[in-house]
Order: structure tokens, then C-alpha cells, then sequence
């Protein structure tokens, strides 16, 4: 049995929502910055037990907030990734009531924060900024090695049947 | 002990007094006794009592039938409209079909004029094209005007997606042809009429037409799902008809809301044999 699901992706703009995508679908990871227009729709399909989740992948285009983004692309959602970027507090210092916000629009629905490039820094400065985090992530990635990419997805398509 | 004679004979007295005075009130005592008896029954007996109140009750009846209008019109539109509001999803489901059958025959009799104005310029014309398109026509017993049109691209319908509202899922689609992935074709196609519909600011309108070279995408909308049918070649006015009808009846008979929740729902690719059998007709139909 196959499932269609739709998982979209938020956060602010270069946080690496697309090059998350990126290496989740085609394997792949740029070192060139391309900023997503609108969005951008990739899919792909996880095998579980006993099922096949098909992610239907909604890339969005960066903003600051997520109530800047357009409802149509959120409406309907069954799972959300919340990326931040490690290297930028920016990103993630309203984070707590971004998630609070998020979940009243969506109640519900499966959401998984993500510290995005994780490769950026030692095993010490990790943990010192985990401990800034408003909210504790469910797992720090690196879209450039590939790392927890897979479980991030996967864990969402679990949360998600 | 013997009680003596003199105050015997006054208590028998007494007695006939009493009897002489209350003798009225001991027969309506005994009347009543008897009628409260007989209302006992009546209200106890089933049948006596229906012969009672039957009467009763059928003329009030008649009187709520005569005057139901004036007594409960105004509580029963109100109700109605409450209910109407709050199941408003449901309620369009189900008209839809019916109503837009309603007025496309209207606007197809509309447009059976205007062809037959168009005809009636068009003969004014003098060509020799025109003679020979007048000669096909009269071969094909088709109108010139709609001769002209087919001749020039007939059209063709090459997809056909029914998909999810909000989510963008897909629920079934038809096609010609391979294509790209169609789960992403629907997310796309939900993408942009979200945008359009956001850009400008339009919450009560939506996305019809999607058009690119040759290629239209015709966007038919329902209240929980929406139809993108892909056409190529040039749509005239009786294959839009033909189209519309379609489309209507596919989902008046197979995507009834009902039948969708409790029976389908969840279930992949439910939809492909009937658009098949639906569409793939329709796109052999000659125009």
C-alpha cells in the first residue's frame, strides 16, 4: 500500500531547506547558493514496514516567519520540517513561538525541527548551541554530508501514517 | 340496658329529616360517582378515548396543514439557511452537478444562437475557401462555422487529473501519453493556484484556465477536489460543452462525496479505471 503524503519545509531563506531536499531525492549537494522562487516540489517515496510513504515534498521559499508564507502552500500539510541554521541565531531565536504559531495552524501534524549544517562546527560548539536553542531539535544535519538527512525524512513519514 | 321510647322515636325523625333534605344531593352524589367512572374508561379504554380525541386532533391537523405557511415559515427558512451555512461543503457537493448542468444548458441554447448568427455572416462571405468549407459542411452535416474551427486543430484531451484541494494529493489521474511524475504535475498545478489566488488576493475566485502554446489546462473546481483536464488543439464552444458535461457527470456518478468518504477514501489510484473509461471516450469522440 502506498500512501501520498505532503511534508512541506520552513524556515528563514539560506537556512538549506532546498539543499536538504536536495541530497534527500537526488543524492545531490551544490555549493552554490540558489535562492528558491515560490516553491519548489520534489518527491519521493519511503519504504516503512508494511507501507511505501510517497512525500510529496513542498520546497518554500525562505521567510522570516512562517505566517509571511503563503497559506495555500501550508494548507493541507501532513508533516512540516522546521530548518535552522546552526550558524545564524537569526534563525532560530524565535523559534519557540515560531513552532507554537506553526502548530496552531497545523494542530496535529507531525513537526520536526532541524539544526541545518552541523558540519560547520566541532563536537564542543554544537553542544553550546544546542543549549541557545529556544526548543531542543530533533536532530542537527548536514545537507553537504548527507548526515541525518535520511532520518529526518524517514522519522517524518513515520510520524506521518 | 333498654333505652327508653321518647328517645327512639326523635333519631328515626332525625333520620327522615335528613333522608327528606339530602335526597337531591345523594342522586347527583350517585351521578357523579357514575360519570367519574364512565371518564375513567374513556381516558383508560384506548378506543373510547381515540373516539374522543380524534376529532380534536384532525381538527387541529387540518388547521397546522392550512396554516403551516404562516406558523412555522419563518422558524423553518431560518433553520434551513443555518443548516445550509453550517454544512456548506456538503451541500455544494452535491448541487453542484445538478446546477451546472442547469445553467450550461442555458448558456448552450445561447450559444446555439450565436452560432446561427455567426452561420448567417459567414454566409455572407464569398470565397472560394469558404465555398469549400461549405461543401465539407454540407457533407458532414456539420454548421460552417464549427467546420471551419475543427479543420483548422481538432482538439484533444491528453490529460486528466483529479486531485486533493488543499493537500495536492492525487487522487486518480487519466493520460495519453507518459508523462512526468503526475504526483508533482498536481503539486505544481495546486502551487500555482494557490499563488495566483494569494498574489491577488482573490479568496472567492480561482484558477480556470492555465494556457501554454497549443496546450490549455481547463481547472474545473469542487468543493474538496478539483479536475485539471489538458487539452490540445483548439477548444471550440461544443467540445468545452461536451467536456463540461463530462466532467460533471464523472463526478456526479463517481465522485459522489458520500461514496468518496465512506468508501473510498485512503484508497490509491481508485479513480484511473473510471477516468479511463470516461475520458478515453471523450477523446475518441469526434467534434
Amino acid at each position: 500500500m502506498t500512501l501520498s503524503k505532503k511534508v512541506i519545509l520552513l524556515g528563514h531563506y539560506g537556512v538549506g531547506k532546498s539543499s536538504l531536499t536536495r541530497r534527500f531525492v537526488h543524492r545531490k549537494c551544490s555549493d552554490q547558493y540558489s535562492t528558491t522562487i515560490g516553491v519548489n516540489i520534489e518527491k519521493k517515496v519511503v519504504a516503512l514496514e508494511g507501507v511505501e510513504v510517497s512525500m510529496i515534498i513542498w520546497d518554500i521559499a525562505g521567510e522570516s516567519s512562517h505566517q509571511k508564507v503563503p497559506q495555500s502552500y501550508k494548507l493541507g500539510a501532513h508533516g512540516v520540517i522546521y530548518v535552522v541554521d546552526l550558524t545564524r541565531p537569526a534563525t532560530y531565536e524565535q523559534l519557540d513561538t515560531e513552532i507554537i504559531n506553526l502548530k496552531k495552524y497545523l494542530p496535529n501534524v507531525p513537526v520536526l525541527v532541524v539544526g541545518n549544517k552541523k558540519d560547520l562546527f566541532t563536537e564542543k560548539e554544537r553542544t553550546d548551541i544546542i543549549k541557545q536553542l529556544p526548543l531542543s531539535p530533533f536532530a542537527l544535519s548536514s545537507a553537504k554530508t548527507g548526515e541525518n538527512v535520511d532520518v529526518i525524512f524517514t522519522e517524518l513519514a513515520q510520524r506521518m501514517v | 340496658m333498654n333505652m327508653p321510647e321518647e328517645a327512639v322515636e326523635p333519631k328515626s325523625n332525625f333520620e327522615q329529616l335528613r333522608k327528606l333534605l339530602l335526597e337531591d344531593e345523594q342522586k347527583e352524589q350517585k351521578q357523579l360517582a357514575q360519570q367519574v367512572v364512565e371518564l375513567h374508561d374513556d381516558i383508560n379504554t384506548r378506543q373510547r378515548l381515540q373516539q374522543k380525541v380524534d376529532p380534536i386532533i384532525d381538527d387541529k391537523l387540518n388547521y397546522l396543514r392550512e396554516h403551516f405557511p404562516e406558523l412555522f415559515g419563518s422558524v423553518l427558512t431560518q433553520t434551513i439557511k443555518r443548516q445550509i451555512r453550517e454544512s456548506r461543503g456538503e451541500v455544494i457537493d452535491a448541487l453542484y452537478p445538478i446546477m451546472g448542468t442547469l445553467v450550461k444548458k442555458y448558456i448552450v441554447a445561447e450559444i446555439a444562437v450565436m452560432s446561427e448568427k455567426i452561420d448567417q455572416q459567414l454566409d455572407q462571405a464569398f470565397s472560394w475557401d469558404m465555398w469549400k468549407h461549405r461543401f465539407r459542411a454540407w457533407v458532414t452535416g456539420e454548421s460552417l462555422g464549427k467546420e471551419i474551427i475543427v479543420q483548422a486543430m481538432q482538439p484533444t484531451i491528453e490529460e486528466v487529473f483529479v486531485i486533493e484541494q488543499d493537500s495536492s494529493i492525487l487522487l486518480g489521474s487519466y493520460s495519453r501519453q507518459n508523462i512526468l511524475d503526475r504526483d508533482m504535475i498536481a503539486g505544481m498545478l495546486t502551487a500555482i493556484r494557490g499563488f495566483v489566488k494569494e498574489a491577488f488576493a482573490k479568496e472567492h475566485q480561482s484558477l480556470e484556465v492555465v494556457e501554454y502554446e497549443t496546450y490549455k489546462i481547463l481547472i474545473k473546481n469542487f468543493q474538496t477536489f478539483y479536475i485539471a483536464v489538458t487539452v490540445s488543439g483548439v477548444i471550440t464552444a461544443a467540445f468545452r460543452q461536451q467536456l463540461d458535461d463530462k466532467v460533471l457527470d464523472f463526478v456526479h456518478k463517481v465522485m459522489n462525496p458520500t461514496q468518496y468518504e465512506t468508501t473510498h477514501r485512503g484508497e490509491s489510484d481508485y479513480l484511473s479505471e473510471p477516468l479511463r473509461r470516461y475520458f478515453t471516450q471523450a477523446a475518441n469522440d469526434p467534434k
